[in-house]
């Protein structure tokens, strides 16, 4: 069964569906304004998408040459300690960031 | 033409879909966030606001919920977002008292005192109470759209109802 509203939750009701009221008055923008919102707002996340494309592409191209030129200029034991080293310490900082997150929590 | 047809449509790159289903849509949001910020002139930016964020997530939509509630739900997060933006919770206190009145026919005493109670809130706390008490959301929903647990939920609704009873002279107690 549903309960009776109180008085002040009546009060409540009334005083915003009065606060809406005054929204219904008003009409929506039309539909070429809508359009035109939409093109632009589509047209500026195609060119986000695009730049952070060619960032990544950028870094990529970069690291692909450093790993480049490194595979030539040293052997590969050396390559492959430098590898687990760099690998241990971002798993060190993972791991501790990961703690101190949890430990917020508590 | 329905909601149904205008999201696959716009999902599928048609943006006159999309601005018809965001046309439809305009004002029951702005009616919202009127209902929840007490401001028309904030309630109107920021329905702008979730205007634009509809249109960059509409391909997120997945159905499971209505348009209409996914709307409402970028609608709150965007008025959560203004809130927390620079700290201006004292700031927006401010502004409701600047433009008031909020309605042309003045209502009953007792919906004026309830209303300006209500305005009087911490934004936090009105927030769910709206949502609770005008929306007939539930606690679990009102939690995952304000990402804060149910339980902060459930005691900020309490507070909040107790002090609108206790300025309307409805305390129990």
């Amino acid at each position: 069964m549903k309960r009776s509203a109180e008085p002040w939750e009546r009060s409540l009701r009334e005083g915003l569906d009065a606060l809406a009221g005054t929204v219904a008055e008003e009409s929506p923008p039309d539909l070429g304004a809508f359009i035109m919102l939409v093109s632009d707002v589509q047209r500026e996340q195609r060119r986000a998408l695009r730049r952070d494309l060619v960032r990544f592409l950028t870094a990529a191209g970069l690291i692909l040459c450093a790993w480049l030129w490194a595979w030539l200029q040293f052997p590969v034991y050396f390559l492959m300690a430098q590898g687990a080293m760099a690998f241990a310490m971002a798993a060190a900082v993972a791991w501790a960031a990961a703690g101190g997150r949890r430990a917020s929590h508590e | 033409m329905g909601d149904l047809d205008l999201i696959r449509r716009a999902q599928r790159g048609d943006p006159a879909a999309l601005a018809a289903l965001l046309q439809q849509h305009y004002l029951p949001v702005k009616k919202y966030l009127v209902t929840i910020a007490f401001d028309r002139g904030l309630a109107e930016d920021l329905t702008q606001e979730t205007m634009i964020r509809a249109i960059q997530r509409i391909g997120q939509f997945q159905g499971r919920s209505r348009f209409s509630t996914w709307l409402m739900t970028i609608a709150t997060r965007q008025y959560l977002d203004w809130l927390r933006r620079e700290k201006r919770e004292r700031q927006a206190a401010a502004r409701v008292a600047d433009v008031q009145p909020l309605w042309q026919a003045p209502p009953s005493p007792e919906v004026q005192s309830l209303m300006a109670a209500l305005q009087a809130l911490p934004r936090e706390v009105a927030l769910p109470v709206v949502l609770k008490h005008y929306y007939g959301y539930t606690y679990e929903e009102i939690a995952e759209w304000m990402e804060i647990p149910v339980g902060t939920v459930k005691s900020r609704v309490f507070n909040g109802v107790r002090t609108l009873r206790r300025e309307l002279g409805q305390d129990e107690a």
